[in-house]
């Protein structure tokens, strides 16, 4: 009865009030987060990493959301950590024309308004319906183009559409999520259908193999019609060298022989018949000499 | 003594009182303060609010967050919609909501879980009227006809009528359930098992028919590259010989032209020369020759016609020796 007087409840309301300040009224918020501070509910003030007081139970509270961690969810897979909201061939995804690729992306993001992430949605829900949004970006996208597009480049237009899009998407369902990156780790054809894929790989490469081999044969040709012509041409300079420096030759012998034909004509003619008469009779044995008097002058048969 | 007790006991039941009258919102809530069962008021700011005490006053809370409907399926089927020229597709779609008016919320759906069931139905209803209504080629530009490689001039209409879908269910769940719908997305598209293997059949066909494409184009720019490298061969020879043969043209235009100087000076040595060779070559081996008595060889000459020493005058080559 005595512990239950004015003075007594006076001090055990204060030893109550520090051990629930103590206890309710004293928080640390770490550096990478933000804590938004509650009272009845309310959000009355948003604080920075340190040591935070607040009015204890039940006037307020403290929530701490962490702003700077990078964090990443996968489309067209699940990781293992992820939540195990079922879809049905998660890479599959359908082309304009009707293919079907296996697309695969990461998205990169981060909480970048803690205070509407935490008063509009439930836990991790934002994150999950990130994914949803990206997927549903990535449908319509797919949509929009073809196969061939997509394989050849594809994968620019998609990350920068998917960033964008969602982005949006983001802002607009007020998740307070701002997504840093889009990485578009793969568009795959289907396995089923990935050798017909790589044949068109190994086609092209062939194509490709035989142009450098025709490359390499035309200019073979190229380089032996040269050489050829450059021959044909120096035997040309050969020939016309050689006649014009015979013919050179010989025109100089005969001046030579004109000039003593010059001064002695007869002594020349008499030595150049002689000469031939010689040659002929060294070719020909076959000379008579006649010896009637009604005989021709001369007579040549020739066979 | 007694006095004291009674006063803690007031004091107690006072203090009860007070603590049920306060109701502190949340930022994620609705608070709906009913009197004997009958909503009279809504509290839509968070914080600290009033009300009368308990049994009087009593307060319903009410998620107001954004609630995120991606609904499970057991099989496939279940998402099978068809389109007007009666293509199967498989549809998934989720949609983001939140209570817009508690009030009517708690009287036509009372909670999550059945305003979801709701709203399903709505949906689903929605995108299979929708559907029956639009060509998979609104969805898929180039699914059909024979361009179905280029499809960069056609868009898919599938944002457009997701956004159609998402204004009829909006204008329906808020009339009906108070509830607002931010967004109805589609987050799937895709065709049931069964068709997939057509497709996976086509998809094949059309990469061997691209692929022969590309060996059959790469044959004929190979011919091609080889056709014109035998072009260029035959000019490049043919300009090189056409070279030769001017060349040795005039080579031997010079040859006549040196020669026809020198004979010039000497004509009728040159002739002696010229009947002497064209005897020379004139009389084979085997050819008789009878001399006259009166006869020498010189008069071997005087068988030669003047006219065929003038024509053998031309060919050069044969009277290399004569010249020594």
């Amino acid at each position: 009865m005595k512990i239950v007087s004015g003075r007594n409840l006076g001090a055990l309301a204060v030893v109550g009030f520090a051990v629930l300040f103590i206890t309710t009224g004293v928080w640390t918020v770490r550096q990478d987060e933000e804590g938004i501070v509650l009272r009845f509910g309310r959000v009355a003030r948003v604080v920075q990493p340190g040591i935070q007081f607040t009015l204890p139970w039940p006037f307020e509270s403290l929530e701490r959301v962490n702003v700077r961690e990078v964090r990443e969810i996968s489309v067209g897979y699940r990781r293992s950590e992820d939540d195990p909201t079922r879809t049905r061939n998660e890479a599959e995804w359908l082309t304009g024309d009707t293919n079907i690729l296996d697309i695969r992306l990461i998205v990169t993001y981060r909480i970048a308004d803690a205070v509407k992430n935490v008063t509009r949605y439930e836990g991790d829900e934002s994150r999950y319906l990130l994914r949803k949004c990206a997927e549903s970006v990535l449908t319509e996208r797919v949509a929009g183009m073809g196969v061939d597009q997509l394989l050849a480049g594809g994968s620019n237009e998609i990350r920068r559409a998917v960033f964008e899009e969602t982005s949006q998407l983001m802002e607009q369902l007020d998740t307070g999520i701002a997504i840093e990156s889009v990485n578009v780790e793969g568009i795959k054809p289907p396995l089923t259908v990935d050798p017909w894929f790589k044949e068109i790989q190994s086609a092209q490469n062939e194509v490709e193999k035989d142009r450098l081999a025709a490359d390499s044969t035309v200019r073979r040709m190229r380089q032996q019609a040269l050489s050829d012509a450059e021959r044909e041409i120096n035997e040309a300079n050969t020939y016309r060298q050689r006649i014009v420096s015979e013919a050179r030759g010989k025109a100089d012998a005969f001046r030579q022989l004109a000039k003593e034909y010059a001064v002695t004509p007869d002594t020349v003619r008499t030595r150049l018949v002689r000469e031939a008469k010689a040659r002929i009779y060294a070719n020909n044995p076959k000379i008579r000499i006649a010896k009637g008097a009604d005989e021709p002058a001369l007579r040549v048969i020739t066979k | 003594m007694k006095r004291f007790g009674f006063g803690i006991v007031v004091l107690a039941v006072i203090g009860a009182a007070l603590f049920s009258s306060m109701i502190a919102v949340a930022e994620t809530e609705y608070a709906v303060v009913t009197r004997f069962g009958r909503p009279v008021r809504i509290l839509e700011d968070a914080g600290l609010s009033w009300k009368l005490p308990w049994p009087v006053e009593a307060v319903t809370r009410i998620d107001r967050r954004m609630q995120v409907f991606d609904p499970v399926r057991e099989s496939a089927a279940d998402d099978e919609r068809i389109t007007a020229d009666k293509k199967q597709v498989l549809v998934s779609s989720f949609c983001v909501w939140r209570v817009k008016d508690p009030l009517q919320f708690l009287v036509s759906v009372r909670d999550v879980e059945r305003a979801e069931a709701r709203l399903d139905d709505l949906i689903q209803s929605e995108i299979g009227a929708a559907m029956q209504l639009n060509e998979l080629t609104a969805f898929l530009p180039s699914s059909g006809g024979a361009d179905r490689m280029n499809i960069e001039t056609r868009e898919t209409q599938l944002g457009p009528f997701m956004d159609g879908i998402t204004e009829a269910v909006a204008a329906s769940a808020e009339r009906s359930f108070g509830i607002e719908i931010l967004s109805v997305r589609m987050k799937r598209l895709g065709f049931p098992e069964l068709n997939k293997n057509s497709v996976y059949s086509r998809m094949g066909e059309e990469r061997r028919r691209i692929s022969a494409e590309i060996r059959e184009t790469g044959r004929k720019e190979a011919a091609k590259i080889t056709q014109e490298g035998e072009l260029e061969k035959s000019k490049i020879l043919a300009d090189a010989r056409r070279q030769g043969a001017a060349i040795r043209g005039n080579a031997e235009a010079e040859v006549i032209r040196i020669y026809d100087e020198a004979y010039r000076k000497a004509p009728e040595l040159f002739e002696l020369l010229r009947e002497l060779e064209v005897l020379e070559g004139a009389l084979g081996p085997d050819d008789w020759i009878y001399l006259g008595p009166n006869a020498n060889f010189e008069s071997l000459l005087s068988i030669l016609p003047r006219a065929e020493v003038r024509a053998g005058a031309g060919s050069e080559s044969d009277s290399s020796e004569d010249g020594q």
